[in-house]
């Protein structure tokens, strides 16, 4: 469909008649696949393969076909046409079971996990015996789960609840699944999306292991550094179209950019002004902090944490997994009670652990758990940006559909959600989309102090400059309060007014951003 | 292709295809309805294709259709109400010696309040103290069937009043009056769900609980009122019922809580809540109905009727599954039972808690909302 690009036309020429070794079959092949959603063209004639013994990354904007092309390899889904191979002949897969029979292990992009159960027995999941108790792990289970939980650089017991971990410790403990039991193919759809750089770095040298035990894998991520480094080859997809196939070393960040974007971003003097965003009422607040944070504790997640927010400040929090500084947001937010201290807004203290309380005070959390907590899947795009109770787009309890549809099309053009239809469920939306529309669903409800806990990841990187500069832009205009807290050291450096550094539950560290740099947050940041 | 500007933002339009997708499963029920009726009137060309039995099928889907749209609430929202025929049966007895005492108008408000007042009950042990839905409207059930025989002493109670029998008992001109509150109910709830803040939390509590709490909606307020409103049409079937044989009893509802379920389920709710749509429950109740008194009038015995009615009820929600391929193959089953025992989505992010277990091996069958 798409023309070649004229100006890296011979390189993609180039990659894909490479010289065949003999008996050189990849491991997994998928050829002409074509995927419709009602409304949509997810994949478009796309051909892809992965070999034994490297790593192909798949990269591609917000909602470009990523994961909609490993999981037609993962099972999940039928492709409408087109043909799998595995080794050379063709397969049908009849569900994810029979895909993983065949040796295709996935990492699926939301993480998911049994609340209930333990990091361990969930890590075990289809794999236990008949007799296996549901509360506690043999010690031979405990065994080969804990080694692969250390070797992923996991700073979480193989016993602790599921339900108690911070998404990126969920993150860490699904990839370690896959690990335990890796097939042929290991398809890991952004495994590392709001893990911490370091985090990262321990799961890719599991990856490179792997790889050098000649497995087959693929690997679809946002960030790029991580990507340039493990990849072998590299494949762009565009709109549902294979842009092309490169070896790593014809490609760099900014045309592995060029390749993936091809519309005209918006610039900020064009971008559309959110009208129907009222500033918050951040009245004057008598020279006191708009959010004061006193001595909170949670054990083990939180130990004496306090720090102050002004209104038109963005603070950041930053962390690596285990640091807690989830749980600080979940707990400002009275999601989470906690044992000691004071969270106060405008001088007026705050109870622990109640939710309505928090929000009646200003306070909005937009959680990192998206798919449970931040959107409703099965309601429209509009549907969930009118869902908050302050929104104006409801009147005495009658909902003012014309109003609403204005409200979601200036929100989906501010957020640069794709596609721009503001009647599809929220669940069909690509997973960077979903979080795009978490963040503009926040600022609907017009917040005083709006927590953002890993606020995009899964985002593109066009789109996350994009969005992140929007907030700012919201915050100068409307001087509400931000807090953000990331495991993404960049991004804090790109948007925050302060840095405070979490480990272990404690705040150890604060630089303002003008000091801080990538390296010092992180030496603050090791336990 | 290559060089699109970003593309505006639109109303979209859903083509016919989408269309038919959205609605795929209307469009089945509607089939399905269409080959019973022909085969029933094939079968009985005198008796059930005539004005006389269409009166009939509709009086008795009136009751069903209003109870039901009650009960798809309370699915939508996360739940289901097992207690609306009990509700229906104490409804009956307030009804009718209301009736005696305070007339026909008091008596109707004094019905819906009762019916309300005990959904709200409902409502308020589900959604503020947290306890299953099961638990507690098995429960109301079982209390309401006491209290119900407490009152009336255990025997009918008269309610032989002109003015009742409109509201049930009668026909409005050609048209029976159960039906005719039926639909005016239903276009009511049309408008309550698509047009009110209400309505919407309705849906957005059933899809994530959580993600509503986060958004600071009073989610205990507005599930408990769900509840209530299940609750009082359910009375409304009570107060219809009782007119129509002008006796209050309290065996009156007996069956219309899994027969309102039922109907809902086939009208593609799904348990476990979020998903529900009135036309869907429309069509639900029209062939439930169509094939009770179908069965009636060719012969078929009670119990072969309660026998087909619950393979009815399967094979309808598996053929709105089969939609969008998951049951390629039998094959695709031996996963499914698997992942039944298993209890955990390995790959696919679709619905956990949804009762359709095939919907997670394919996730384009999943977005009919
Ligand atoms: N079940 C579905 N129904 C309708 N549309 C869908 C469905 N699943 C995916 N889509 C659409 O298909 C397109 C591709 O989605 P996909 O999830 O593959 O994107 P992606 O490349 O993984 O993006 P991201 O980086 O945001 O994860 C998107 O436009 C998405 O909205
Ligand atoms: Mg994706």
């Amino acid at each position: 469909m798409t023309p070649p690009d004229s100006e890296y036309g011979p390189d993609l020429n180039a990659a894909s008649s490479q010289v065949r070794l003999p008996g050189d079959v990849p491991a997994a092949r998928l050829d002409g696949i074509n995927k419709s959603f009602p409304g949509v063209k997810a994949l478009d004639n796309v051909s892809f393969d992965v070999r034994r013994g490297e790593v192909h990354a798949l990269l591609g904007e917000n909602g470009a076909g990523k994961s909609t092309l490993v999981k037609i390899l993962a099972g999940l889904i039928p492709p409408d046409s087109g043909r799998i191979l595995l080794d050379g002949s063709d397969v049908v897969f009849h569900g994810p079971r029979d895909a993983q029979r065949r040796g295709i292990s996935h990492v699926p992009q939301e993480v998911q996990a049994v609340p209930d159960f333990s990091v361990g027995r969930n890590m075990l999941l289809g794999f236990e015996g008949p007799f296996d108790r549901k509360g506690k792990l043999s010690s031979k289970e405990r065994e080969q789960t804990r080694d692969v939980l250390d070797r992923c650089g996991a700073s979480f017991s193989e016993s602790a609840l599921s339900g108690q971990l911070s998404i990126p410790e969920l993150r860490l403990a699904q990839i370690s699944r896959t690990l335990l039991h890796p097939g042929d193919v290991i398809v890991l759809d952004e495994p590392n999306a709001a893990l911490s750089e370091n985090d990262a770095a321990a799961m890719l040298d599991r990856l490179r292991l792997l790889r050098d035990q000649q497995k087959a894998i693929i690997f679809v991520s946002h960030r790029l550094t991580e990507v340039l480094g493990i990849a072998d080859r590299i494949t762009v997809l565009r709109d549902g179209c294979a842009v092309g196939t490169f070896p790593r070393a014809e490609l760099d960040k900014d045309k592995i950019v060029a390749l993936m974007t091809k519309t005209s971003r918006l610039s900020d003097s064009n971008r559309p002004r959110l009208a129907a965003f009222h500033s918050p009422s951040v009245e004057a607040t008598n020279g006191r902090a708009l959010l004061e944070v006193d001595g909170l504790t949670r054990e083990p997640n939180l130990v004496d944490v306090s720090f102050r927010l002004n209104a038109g400040q963005i603070v950041g929090m930053a962390g690596v997994q285990g640091s807690g500084h989830g749980h600080l947001l979940r707990a400002i937010a009275g999601v989470d009670g906690y044992e000691r201290g004071q969270v106060a807004v405008r001088g007026h203290a705050l109870h622990s652990g109640v939710v309505r309380g928090a929000y009646r005070a200003g306070i909005v959390l937009v959680p990192a758990d998206r798919r449970a907590s931040a959107i409703v899947s099965q309601l429209s795009v509009r549907a969930n940006l009118t869902l908050p109770i302050h929104s104006i787009a409801s009147r005495g309890g009658i909902r003012r559909i014309r109003k609403e549809r204005q409200l979601a099309r200036e929100h989906v053009e501010a957020f640069g959600i794709r596609p721009p239809n503001t009647e599809m469920l929220a669940g069909n939306l690509s997973g960077g989309n979903q979080q795009k529309l978490a963040l503009a669903r926040a600022l609907v409800s017009k917040p005083d102090v709006l927590l953002l806990d890993e606020p995009t990841q899964g985002i593109d990187v066009a789109a996350k400059a994009e969005i992140l500069a929007l907030i700012r832009q919201l915050v100068q205009e409307h001087g509400f309060g931000v807090v953000v807290a990331s495991s993404e050291f960049e991004e804090l450096l790109a948007v925050a007014d302060v840095i405070h550094v979490m480990s272990r539950g404690r705040l150890v560290e604060t630089f303002p951003t003008e000091e801080a740099d990538y390296e010092r947050i992180l030496h603050a940041a090791l336990p | 292709m290559s060089d699109r500007a970003p593309p505006a933002v639109r109303s979209y339009r859903l083509s016919i295809r989408d269309w038919a997708f959205k609605y795929s499963t209307e469009l089945q029920l509607l089939a399905g309805l269409a080959v019973m009726i022909a085969i029933f009137s094939l079968l009985e060309p005198s008796i059930y294709p005539t004005t006389a039995n269409v009166q009939n099928i509709s009086r008795q889907a009136g009751v069903l259709l209003v109870v039901a749209i009650g009960q798809m609430f309370a699915i939508t929202v996360g739940g289901f109400d097992l207690s609306v025929g009990a509700n229906m049966g104490f409804t009956s007895i307030v009804t009718a010696q209301a009736v005696a005492d305070h007339g026909v108008a008091a008596a109707i408000v004094i019905g819906l309040l009762t019916g309300a007042a005990i959904g709200l009950v409902n409502g308020i042990l589900i959604a503020k103290m947290r306890v299953s839905p099961f638990v507690v409207t098995m429960a109301m059930l079982t209390f309401l069937t006491g209290y119900a025989g407490v009152r009336s002493g255990g025997a009918s109670v008269i309610a032989n009043d002109p003015t009742l029998k409109w509201f049930g008992g009668r026909d409005w001109g050609f048209m029976p009056s159960t039906i005719g509150i039926g639909i005016i109910i239903l276009l009511v709830a049309v408008v309550f769900t698509g047009r009110t803040r209400i309505g919407l939390y309705v849906y957005a509590i059933g899809g994530s609980r959580e993600t509503c709490r986060l958004a600071g909606i009073p989610v205990a307020r507005y599930e408990a009122i769900t509840y209530m409103i299940t609750g009082m049409l359910a009375g409304a079937g009570g107060i219809m019922l009782t007119a129509r044989v002008s006796v209050g009893q309290a065996g009156l509802g007996a069956g219309f809580e899994l027969r309102s379920i039922a109907a809902v389920v086939i009208g593609g709710a799904v348990i476990g809540g979020g998903k529900g749509r009135l036309s869907g429950v429309f069509l639900g109740v029209a062939l439930m109905t169509c094939l009770t008194v179908g069965l009636a009038v060719t012969g078929v015995g009670t119990f072969q009727q309660q026998m087909a009615i619950g393979i009815a009820l399967v094979v309808a929600v598996l053929i709105s599954q089969m939609r969008g391929g998951s049951f390629r193959q039998i094959s695709d089953l031996l996963p499914t039972l698997k992942r039944l025992f298993i209890g955990f989505g390995h790959g696919d992010d679709q619905s956990r808690r949804s009762a359709r277990p095939t919907a997670t091996t394919d996730s384009a069958s999943d977005d009919t909302a």
